[in-house]
């Protein structure tokens, strides 16, 4: 392999970025019985932010919790664009520090390395940007505090 | 030739022309479309003109108070200020070229170090790059380097600083954050290893000694809960105005209204001389503001494309992102941080005079982003009173470096500023301390 080439291009083998691989083993670590109990507490949390359709504050604390836990089910599951999806539906509700950041934080930066192995530019700008947003509301969250 | 030579001598030593083409490069080798090419570097082209006009802005106001000070206190007040450095290096100094290529270095170090060793961390906090590009150029100039030699040595210097900061921090940033996934990107990170070491050895020896991560701790400052309403310091502009305004004023008052109106320039538009001590305190606040916005601008097409190049070319990169991603994890030591760095800094204005060294005044900024930062590692490593101690140092240690870098930037023509950021510091210390004697020694 000649210098630039070894510069330029990344290695095959390493298609699978680590957090990729963590979230695939965590899913594929679970048996087909918790997968199952997983989704239908998905089920029940997704009938309850259904319910929950109030828009006070207090209403909207709740629905961020419940997208939050739907987010980490999703998560253990391995959904990684529906984990995203709530979490950042979550944050939105209420900002604040807590495991949907958390989330955020690792999935994004998951996101940016599946995105580099493909070498898909708009792909890394993208999830570099989530992260930057995430970086400024960091800021934003420590001044209202 | 003739055209060859013209171009270099008109084109490619004007810094904003040098810079924009860093930029359209950058935007070209992303594949981007001929509009978003021509936008891209014109948009960095015009931030770096207001950058420059930010600069002049600081560079008067700085000027003035010089001379308030000096009359005011018989003593030598430097602001510390990276951006009146920058500022004065880019435009007063002529090295805006210099900095600009070492910036392009830099990110190109950073790249290869990162492909081929085991060090997978890439610096993506545009604005600290922009620094220590400055600063190693300042180290590079003082050291008597042009030219080639002098970017090429602050690419080399810089982009090892680059994987080292990330990688000397990531221990603990491994202990805050619970993951490797994100590492710390920000130029003040030997700071914040001061602050974990003397946290440690005050720590409270008989809790916590085999905790992996920091929601473990029992003896641990997010256990208590803090009074609100601090955060607002970290707002720049405000952070800025509210130690500026009454520091300049103070020294107005003590200066006198001679003094004052003559460093005014004479007449000081016929205002009262402590009115125009406020004004020109607002000012220096404006050209601060002015100055960022101008850097954003000038990065905001530099940054993505070197980005975009980075995690290509490293896929399996750690992203060193800048300090407010570690926020989260420990907010109320970001509070105690600030608060016991900005204490460390006021006992350093008072101490460092004594040790014959110039006052360094507070500078609030650094110590609410820095300061907080370095207070999650103090808590990290040595609980409440870690946090409270290694903060106080940290002050203190970050008061004494500057301070060891005023005789040296005043000596190559800059005005009564002096740099922040402790790497940057400490790279510039390094040309200082060990490249210019050693090519005296041997040149």
């Amino acid at each position: 392999m000649s210098f630039w080439s070894k510069i330029f291009k990344s290695n095959a083998t390493e298609s699978n970025s680590a957090a990729d691989k963590e979230t695939n083993e965590t899913s594929s670590q679970l048996t087909d019985d918790e997968k199952q109990q997983i989704k239908s507490q998905i089920k029940d949390l997704t009938e309850q932010l259904n319910d929950n359709d109030s828009e006070s504050v207090a209403s909207n604390k709740q629905k961020a919790t419940i997208l939050t836990q739907l987010g980490q089910n999703y998560q253990e599951l391995g959904n990684v664009d529906d984990a995203i999806d709530a979490y950042e539906k979550s944050l939105k509700l209420n900002e604040d520090f807590g495991p949907a950041f958390d989330g955020l934080l690792k999935l994004y930066d998951s996101k940016r390395q599946k995105a580099a192995y493909a070498k898909n530019n708009d792909e890394i700008q993208k999830w570099l940007n989530k992260g930057d947003e995430l970086t400024a509301l960091s800021k934003k969250i420590m001044r209202s505090k | 030739m003739v055209v060859i030579q013209w171009i270099i001598n008109n084109i490619l030593t004007q810094a904003a022309i040098l810079i924009s083409l860093i930029a359209m490069l950058g935007l070209i080798l992303q594949g981007k479309k001929i509009g978003a090419v021509i936008s891209g570097t014109l948009k960095t082209l015009l931030g770096f003109e207001v950058l420059s006009a930010g600069s002049t802005i600081i560079q008067q106001s700085l000027a003035y108070f010089a001379v308030i000070f000096q009359h005011g206190f018989h003593t030598k007040g430097i602001v510390p200020s990276i951006e009146a450095i920058n500022g004065q290096a880019m435009n007063k100094l002529g090295l805006g070229n210099s900095i600009a290529l070492t910036l392009l270095g830099i990110f190109i170090v950073n790249i290869i170090i990162a492909r081929f060793t085991k060090w997978k961390y890439v610096f993506l906090t545009g604005q600290a790059l922009l620094w220590m590009a400055t600063m190693t150029v300042i180290g590079g100039h003082f050291a008597g380097l042009k030219g080639f030699p002098l970017i090429l040595m602050g690419s080399i210097i810089g982009g090892i600083f680059a994987i080292a900061m990330p990688a000397l921090a990531q221990p603990i940033v491994r202990k805050i954050t619970g993951s490797n996934a994100i590492a710390l990107g920000h130029f003040c990170t030997i700071g914040y290893l001061v602050e974990a070491g003397v946290a440690w050895l005050v720590r409270d020896r008989k809790v916590d000694q085999h905790v992996t991560n920091i929601k473990e701790r029992t003896d641990s400052w997010e256990h208590v809960k803090l009074p609100k309403s601090m955060s607002f310091l970290q707002d720049n502009s405000l952070s800025i105005m509210v130690v500026m305004v009454p520091l300049y004023i103070i020294t107005a008052a003590f200066a006198g209204p001679y003094w004052s109106i003559k460093a005014a320039g004479g007449a000081a538009g016929g205002v009262n001389y402590i009115i125009y001590a406020f004004l020109q305190a607002i000012q220096f606040t404006v050209g601060v503001y002015v100055m960022l916005s101008g850097v954003r601008l000038m990065l905001g097409e530099i940054v993505p494309a070197f980005r975009g190049i980075a995690m290509k070319v490293v896929p399996n990169s750690v992203p060193a992102l800048d300090c407010p991603v570690l926020f989260p994890y420990s907010p109320n030591a970001v509070i105690i941080g600030f608060i016991t760095t900005t204490i460390g800094t006021v006992i350093g204005m008072f101490l460092s005079p004594l040790v014959g060294l110039a006052v360094i005044l507070p500078g609030m900024t650094t110590n609410f982003f820095a300061g907080g930062t370095a207070g999650i590692f103090g808590n990290a490593i040595g609980g409440k009173r870690g946090a409270i101690v290694g903060g106080i140092a940290h002050g203190l240690f970050i008061t004494l470096l500057p301070a060891l870098l005023v005789g040296a930037l005043s000596s190559v023509g800059f005005v009564n500023a002096t740099a922040t950021d402790v790497d940057t510091i400490t790279a510039a210390l390094l040309y200082l301390w060990v490249i210019a004697p050693a090519f005296h020694a041997f040149g």
